[in-house]
């Protein structure tokens, strides 16, 4: 979808602030976010949705919102979503108080799946089966779409010509998956664009910018 | 944290308000909910905070880096296969199924973006940094590089490339930093140490 998250690009955010203490939680509420929301992922296991969701925070509630803020919001409407909590038990949660709840025919991922998440060290298999459209080296343009689902095409590529530099095999398609779960296994190209087309003239005319962009995102020239 | 309003703010520095109360007890809520119902429990959110507050971090990259300067063999494998040659260093897991290593060159820069929401290595650098996940950042990596890296307080030269690259995929990557000269007498961890994170995410030179 065309919205605010979508900020390559965008002018009048300022500069960097490029200050950090190194911590990865600035308060212990941002934590409980993040933990509660990998947890959660055993049962919704579905990174494209969440995004999505996050993507559809009303842009004026999401320039003013940090980051663990919008997680928090995304993870209200997913669990709405998937029936996890009912709409008064998340309007309760919204007030601030703790709703009456039954237990739910599930089970929880116990703290030793935790190791597993983090040390499992799965290599990402990359499917290289099949052949692709595009080979390295091939110029593509960047199709002119403007979805209002998710996709993972940026605005700032669109209609721009750039060329493969990477076949990074088949990889899930994040379009369907964020909208019906279905799998859908597509080539994944590294695709490099000169930033003087993407920019113009006061770019520097030997700076690039890649991007990983699926078989579907691209045309031929 | 409540009654010192100056510091109850967010440091994410995305935003611009103070984080109110509320947001403190709905995250309460909200996990007590989820836990009553079975679908997460206490001891598994302590376990995920406490790694990624005690053992996944920038650490993990700089020993993967240094490995990289000191063997030939292993920075062959890891520029072909990052994930597999990163998983030797038992590193690997959420957010880094498919990591991929960008070497520097004398001749070229690499940065490393997400424009759409904020996809980082956690594995190797644990989670990022506030600036990471900034507006100015999303915005500006891509478009203005060079003015972003001179607020890093470093200056590209003008026939340096300056390549960015935008995660916009599940690829996460890591920039493998020049060594630096005269470091020839030191050992591994002792290169570990000089790498920073901001240099694994290009916005530093090591």
């Amino acid at each position: 979808m065309d919205g605010v998250h979508d900020m390559g690009g965008m002018h009048g955010f300022g500069t960097v602030p490029t200050e950090d203490n190194g911590k990865p939680f600035a308060q212990p509420w941002q934590a409980r976010v993040f933990a509660t929301n990998l947890a959660m992922s055993v049962h919704t296991g579905n990174v494209d949705r969440f995004r999505f969701q996050l993507e559809s925070i009303p842009p004026e509630d999401y320039l003013v919102s940090s980051y663990y803020e919008r997680w928090l919001a995304a993870m209200m409407a997913n669990a709405r979503e998937q029936g996890f909590l009912d709409n008064d038990q998340l309007q309760t949660i919204l007030a601030g108080t703790i709703p009456d709840v039954k237990p739910a025919d599930t089970e929880a991922a116990p703290p030793g799946v935790v190791a597993m998440m983090l040390d499992h060290c799965a290599d990402g298999g990359r499917d290289y089966s099949g052949t692709g459209r595009f080979a390295v080296g091939d110029k593509v343009r960047a199709v002119n779409r403007h979805t209002p689902g998710h996709t993972r095409l940026p605005r700032y590529v669109r209609g721009h010509q750039g060329a493969i530099l990477k076949d990074n095999g088949n990889q899930l398609l994040p379009d369907t998956h964020a909208k019906t779960g279905e799998v859908v296994l597509q080539r994944l190209y590294t695709v490099t664009f000169d930033a003087v087309d993407l920019w113009g003239a006061e770019a520097n005319p030997r700076d690039s910018v890649c991007l990983d962009l699926w078989e579907s995102y691209l045309d031929a020239i | 944290m409540s009654d010192k309003p100056d510091h109850d703010h967010d440091h994410d520095h995305d935003h611009q308000h103070n984080v109110p109360d509320d947001i403190i007890l709905r995250v309460k809520a909200l996990e007590t909910a989820l836990t009553r119902r079975g679908y997460v429990t206490t001891e598994t959110l302590d376990a995920i905070v406490d790694a990624y507050e005690n053992r996944v971090g920038p650490r993990n990259g700089a020993r993967v880096v240094a490995r990289a300067w000191c063997d030939p063999d292993f920075k062959a494998r890891l520029l072909a296969n990052g994930t597999a040659a990163v998983g030797e260093l038992g590193f690997g897991g959420a957010e880094g199924t498919d990591i991929t290593i960008i070497e520097n060159q004398p001749d070229v820069h690499n940065m490393v973006v997400c424009t759409l929401c904020s996809c980082y290595p956690w594995p190797l650098l644990g989670l990022p940094p506030g600036w990471y996940k900034s507006f100015a950042y999303r915005s500006r990596a891509v478009s203005e590089p060079r003015a972003v890296l001179a607020e890093f307080g470093i200056e590209i030269p003008r026939d340096t490339q300056v390549r960015v690259w935008d995660s916009t995929a599940e690829l996460r990557y890591l920039v493998l930093p020049m060594r630096p000269a005269g470091t020839d007498r030191l050992s591994e961890s002792e290169l570990a140490d000089l790498v920073t994170r901001n240099g694994m995410i290009g916005t530093a030179v090591v």
